[in-house]
């Protein structure tokens, strides 16, 4: 029987669940990017004797340089913001800040921290001319087009898949959180790629991104995009959900154990987050 | 805040998921009738500390009287066989058998055992002509007026989710086991007929049952309910299909290790197993 | 007080016919005009999503007729070279006017002047239905005389069916400015080259349609007076427009028109019915499942549904037939072993 190796993000289940829902007698093991790495030395060990290793491109050569093996493949996971282009991650103190929805943070709550507004005024900010101002119903075009080149990359076309997933219903619980039937499409393309007929069934692994943080698609987002939006923030490794004032709240509750200490959005956001400051200034409230 | 508890059958940790992400007015704790059974003595004491406690209808035969406790709802369980139209019970000595899909058997394959098919034979007996002969196509309408009047006893109208379930797929595993959706429906429709309402929001939990066997709904079947179906099957506690050659195969070697005579369908699934059984031997003739 | 909806039926209220019928359940005929046995001769033509209804008749057991059925060619090369795809091979008749217009060929002597248009590969094709024969013919008279043949097979399949089943599918075609012939395809695409002077362009109304089609209906009748006409219109969208604006707004002016002609064909001939296949692949109630990814192609579970609809309706059945695919129901009260499923598959959810 052939064994496989899968080493990636916290995709990693959901693409080895597929696989083994699609592929017969291929034995896979899986191992999301952490746990290889703390087990590197064994994995040296055994890493030739896999059939087949699927890496994430993002991991190669942070650990380990997987480029010399030969039966390398490498299948991306989806990052995509245009649902979500209210959020970033933010550093502080050096370290990545936990927000009450994990890495998720919100843009215009951390703006509006800054800028001295409660959680009133910072509630109201949330609405379709303020996300006009801050450009968040722009991200579609630019975000389809990197996303498709990323798969592209890796010879797996997904742009037919993309307009399904796409379709009346969004199919990101965050910005690099899918949920489980985008990683089960993307899981029978690449086996389709291979030359192996992908199993003959509807059934999709159960979603485990759920179990994490879901980030809400706000309504008037949504609405842009031909699906339901919400208020209501799930927080990660439970199953309880939180209003927009919560989140507020529980946000500035943890940027104020922070000050005065500086923290920022992740240095790709910064152009971002500085429109968002801006666009709050202009803001009536 | 109220505290809830939560007993039923394995629905339990799909109905709760789904309750906890629906509602944040009360607390919610959950066991299945498994461990109910098990620690009976521990949960006599606790279970009136409860402001509700919720149960599913069908674990009232265990040895306690719930009508001592002073809030109980009940809701039940999703079954539903219109889609598992071939499936059986089967036991030989007071004891149910076991095979490749656990406790589920099919009894197309289990008759043509019986009659002495060989794998072969026995996989051209799943085909339209065969199916329809044994009323495998006809078990909707009265499966559905069932299964709404059972939730209506309860007074829950399940009715439109329904009608959502089926729109192009299949929502059950097997008979008694629904998908994430419709299991999250049922809590929806639960929170509102007592004058709670949910939260905002489309989220629906893991799907835990898939964990559990996975029957499939043979195309033939499928296509009268407007899908595609497949006809490869899930087994217990891992991301594994079989093809219905391997699961035919391998549930011969496991009734073969009885006499002749040894198994039977159980009482429940008798006059539709004999049923089967003549429909196989008029197909033969 | 009383209006006139109190009392009308179930079938004519959205709420109970369509909102609160599962998906796959809904089925919009009523009071057919006829009923088909396995005796009845049935015969097809038209667009594109009349084969559809052509291999499920088929399939399901009825009497098609095959007036050019390829007897001796292998199964094979019978599929590449489309012979069962219709009852003849006329390929698509996509609109009213080529149906006239093939049967005044047949009977009435008609002579259309293009007779053999020339492919890019230099072989010949049929301008009437350019794709049916995939390797062509090398002269242009090979092309009429297969079209001689052709002619005389189609004579059966309007003399000798009991059913005719027509799938209306385009208003828009192309038509030669010399003697009116309407074609398939527009000179060019597959075959022949597009000269404005000699072709052109039309997009029928309904005037045009109800003509073209009445005068069909009682020509047939007059050669073949048992037959009886099943109109369906062609849930298939238009794959170009050649009208300067959005495909999907031709696609709705060209299905209308369809539509409403075939309604006008009901209310004047009692021997036609309208059979709704258009409305159970395009209603809203099914939101787009039965079609494939392009929106265009309607899928395999869709035509499915349609036929479901059509078998319960029309095909007159034995009764004992119905009487044996019923199954025993299980008891009412389960044993709870029935319900609680077992401890060692309850053991794989628990957190």
């Amino acid at each position: 029987m052939d064994n496989w190796l899968l080493v990636s993000n916290c995709n990693t289940f959901g693409l080895a669940n597929s696989l083994r829902l699609l592929t017969n007698g291929i034995k896979i093991d899986h191992a999301d990017y952490w746990s290889f790495r703390s087990k590197l030395d064994e994995y040296k060990q055994t890493l030739p004797q896999y059939a087949k290793v699927i890496i994430h491109p993002d991991i190669n050569g942070l650990a380990y340089d997987f480029s010399a093996l030969e039966n390398l493949s490498k299948i991306p996971s989806i990052k995509f913001d245009a649902y979500h282009p209210d959020l970033c991650t933010v550093v502080a103190q050096g370290a990545m800040l936990d927000s009450p929805l994990g890495p998720f943070h919100s843009m215009i709550v951390l703006a509006a921290y800054q800028a001295g507004y409660d959680v009133r005024t910072t509630c109201s900010f949330f609405r379709r001319d303020v996300f006009e101002r801050c450009g968040y119903f722009g991200r579609w075009d630019i975000e389809r087009d990197q996303l498709l080149k990323t798969f592209a990359d890796q010879g797996l076309d997904i742009s037919s898949r993309f307009r399904i997933w796409s379709r009346g219903d969004c199919f990101m619980y965050g910005i690099n959180h899918s949920k489980a039937r985008p990683i089960h499409d993307i899981a029978q393309l690449y086996l389709e790629k291979c030359g192996i007929e992908p199993n003959d069934t509807d059934l999709v692994p159960s979603d485990v991104m759920t179990a994490g943080a879901c980030y809400p698609v706000y309504p008037e987002i949504a609405e842009v995009f031909g699906v339901k939006g919400s208020y209501m923030f799930k927080v990660p490794q439970e199953y309880r959900q939180i209003s927009l004032e919560q989140f507020v709240e529980q946000s500035f509750g943890i940027y104020s154990k922070l000050a005065p200490d500086p923290f920022l959005p992740e240095v790709h956001y910064t152009n971002r987050h500085n429109l968002v400051k801006s666009a709050l200034m202009e803001t009536q409230h | 805040m109220e505290k809830w508890l939560l007993i039923s059958n394995c629905n339990t940790y799909g109905l709760a998921n789904s309750l906890k992400l629906l509602s944040n007015s009360f607390s919610l704790d959950c066991f299945d009738v498994f461990e109910l059974m098990k620690n009976m003595e521990t949960y006599k004491e606790t279970m009136p500390g409860y402001d509700r406690v919720i149960i599913n209808p069908a674990i009232q035969f265990v040895e306690y009287d719930f009508t001592l406790l002073e809030n109980v709802s009940r809701i039940p369980g999703i079954d539903f066989d219109a889609y598992h139209p071939d499936l059986c019970y089967l036991f030989a000595d007071g004891q149910r058998i076991y095979g490749p899909t656990a406790g589920y058997h099919s009894m197309l394959v289990f008759a043509a055992f019986e009659a002495g098919y060989s794998v072969e034979k026995t996989q051209r007996l799943f085909r339209r002509e065969i199916f329809e002969h044994c009323g495998f196509l006809s078990r909707w309408e009265s499966e559905r007026d069932r299964l709404m009047k059972v939730f209506s006893f309860f007074n829950l109208d399940i009715s439109a989710p329904f009608r959502s379930w089926s729109r192009g797929e299949s929502f059950m595993y097997g008979l008694g086991h629904p998908k994430a959706r419709p299991i999250h429906d049922v809590a929806k429709v639960f929170l509102e007929s007592i004058g709670m309402e949910p939260n905002k929001s489309d989220l629906v939990p893991h799907d835990t049952l898939i964990d559990g066997i996975c029957l499939p709904v043979y195309p033939e079947i499928a296509e009268t309910f407007g899908f595609r179906g497949s006809r490869m099957f899930k087994v217990l506690g891992e991301y594994r299909l079989m093809s219905l050659e391997e699961f035919t195969q391998k549930s011969f070697e496991v009734y073969s290790q009885w006499a002749p005579g040894e198994i039977a369908a159980e009482y429940f699934f008798a006059d539709r197993y004999n049923h089967v059984k003549n429909v196989i031997a008029e197909a033969d003739k | 007080m009383t209006n006139p909806y109190v009392g009308i039926k179930d079938y004519q209220l959205w709420r109970r016919s369509v909102a609160r019928v599962e998906t796959h359940l809904f089925d919009p005929v009523e009071n057919p005009r006829y009923k088909i046995d396995s005796a009845m001769k049935i015969a097809t033509a038209g667009s594109c999503f009349a084969q559809h209804i052509s291999r499920q008749m088929q399939r399901i057991g009825f009497h098609y007729l095959i007036a050019e059925s390829g007897e001796e060619l292998t199964a094979q090369e019978r599929s590449r070279r489309n012979f069962g795809v219709f009852s003849a091979r006329y390929g698509n008749l996509y609109t009213a006017r080529q149906l006239l217009q093939l049967f005044e060929e047949v009977f009435e002597g008609r002579t259309p002047l293009d007779t053999a248009w020339q492919r890019k590969d230099g072989k010949f094709v049929d301008p009437f239905r350019p794709l049916i024969e995939p390797d062509g013919y090398e002269t242009e008279e090979a092309v009429r005389e297969a079209r001689r043949s052709h002619l005389a097979s189609v004579k059966s399949v309007f003399l000798e069916p009991d059913i005719f089943v027509f799938t209306l599918g385009l208003t828009e075609a192309w038509r030669s400015k010399s003697d009116g012939s309407v074609f398939p395809l527009a000179p060019g695409v597959s075959a022949g080259s597009y000269d404005p002077e000699k072709y052109e362009f039309i997009n029928f109304n309904v005037s045009d349609v109800d003509k073209d089609m009445t005068l069909f209906l009682e020509k047939l009748k007059a050669v073949n007076p048992r037959v009886k006409v099943m109109l369906t219109v062609s849930p298939v969208p238009l794959v170009a427009t050649y009208e300067d604006r959005s495909v999907l707004v031709s696609t709705t002016y060209s299905k209308s028109v369809l539509r409403v002609v075939a309604e006008q064909m009901l209310a004047r001939f009692d021997w036609v019915d309208y059979f709704p296949s258009y409305e159970i692949i395009t209603g809203s109630y099914a939101g787009g499942l039965y079609y494939e990814d392009d929106y265009r192609e309607v899928n395999s579970i869709g035509v499915a549904h349609a036929m479901r609809c059509f078998v319960k309706n029309y095909v007159s059945r034995p009764v004992e037939d119905e009487i044996a695919t019923t199954m025993p129901p299980l008891p009412e009260t389960p044993p709870q072993s029935g319900v609680i499923c077992d401890e060692r598959e309850i053991e794989m959810m628990r957190p």
